[in-house]
């Protein structure tokens, strides 16, 4: 199965498969990375752009080219228009810059990195922490009145 | 050290002065600490609040100390006091009237920050359930997807 699927002309396939995989891993390192600094918006490759450069890659790999088929059929001496004739884009052609570029995920994709939601975690965050320590502190403050209190009557 | 207090040792005069003069600076330092408590409050520090406070409690603890010297150094000052020499019973006198103004007003300013804090608290516990209640009102989005690890999909 391998190897029906690693034959000469897939291996074009392949490169870019394998160029788009390590980009997007480098996106995501950077995405994750940064996951705590602050407005950062999360990026990525362009996934269903990239799924449909590699079906239009691989329909061209599964249709002969009229040119082809015109050598193929001797018994049919047509000459094609040459609107037919003309030879698909390569299949490094279908895989344009854009495809490997990141871009700004909008909000709604990310999940709990969604830029909303994240500032209101984080504002949780903080006023948690700030509750916790008023609390220590009302708790500290009230002993320290007491004590004060024994400081003053002599009971100290 | 213990004294009679029917008959205080006059060597060790000097060192009630001493203690109680001592007691002021750390009412004074006391006072000083309410204070600055009082606008990290305001402020909304919390963080340098919760290390001033952590001076306070060391400074309460040198007064509690203080104040237990010649086992009790209020009662020692009371027993005693009438047979001090005038000069002497002056400066303690002052002394003590001192600490006891720097600790009358050091009680207001904790009374005060007390109140504030607990105000302070409030609020923060009512923005916090605010934003419980608007973030249970919002339709649910359902568990993030996995898209981050997906790489090959």
């Amino acid at each position: 199965m391998i190897n029906s699927f690693v034959q000469p002309a897939t291996v074009p396939l392949l490169k870019q498969v394998a160029q788009f995989n390590e980009r997007r891993q480098q996106v995501l390192s950077a995405n994750i990375a940064k996951i705590d600094t602050p407005d950062y918006k999360t990026r990525d490759l362009p996934v269903e752009a990239f799924q449909e450069a590699m079906r239009k890659a691989v329909r061209q790999l599964n249709t002969p080219s009229p040119r082809t088929s015109q050598s193929l059929s001797p018994l049919l001496p047509i000459e094609f228009p040459s609107s037919l004739t003309t030879r698909e884009p390569a299949i490094d052609d279908l895989f344009t810059e854009e495809l490997f570029r990141a871009e700004e995920l909008p909000p709604h994709t990310l999940g709990l990195q969604d830029n909303g939601k994240r500032n209101i975690e984080h504002e949780v965050m903080e006023m948690t922490r700030t509750l916790m320590m008023q609390n220590y502190a009302m708790q500290m403050m009230t002993s320290q009145y007491d004590l004060l209190e024994a400081v003053i009557s002599g009971q100290a | 050290m213990t004294i009679s207090t029917q008959q205080p040792d006059a060597t060790q005069q000097p060192d009630l002065l001493d203690v109680l003069q001592r007691r002021r600076e750390y009412c004074r330092a006391m006072l000083e600490l309410s204070r600055r408590q009082t606008d990290l409050i305001n402020d909304g520090n919390f963080t340098e609040l919760l290390q001033l406070i952590a001076q306070k409690q060391r400074v309460l603890e040198h007064l509690s100390e203080l104040g237990r010297t010649f086992g009790g150094i209020v009662n020692f000052w009371k027993s005693v006091r009438s047979r001090l020499a005038t000069d002497l019973r002056v400066q303690c006198q002052s002394a003590i009237d001192d600490a006891e103004s720097l600790l009358a007003e050091s009680m207001t300013l904790e009374k005060q920050g007390t109140a504030m804090l607990s105000q302070r608290r409030d609020e923060t516990q009512g923005r916090l359930k605010e934003i419980g209640d608007v973030s249970s009102s919002l339709p649910a989005t359902g568990a993030p997807r996995p898209r981050f690890l997906d790489v090959s999909r």
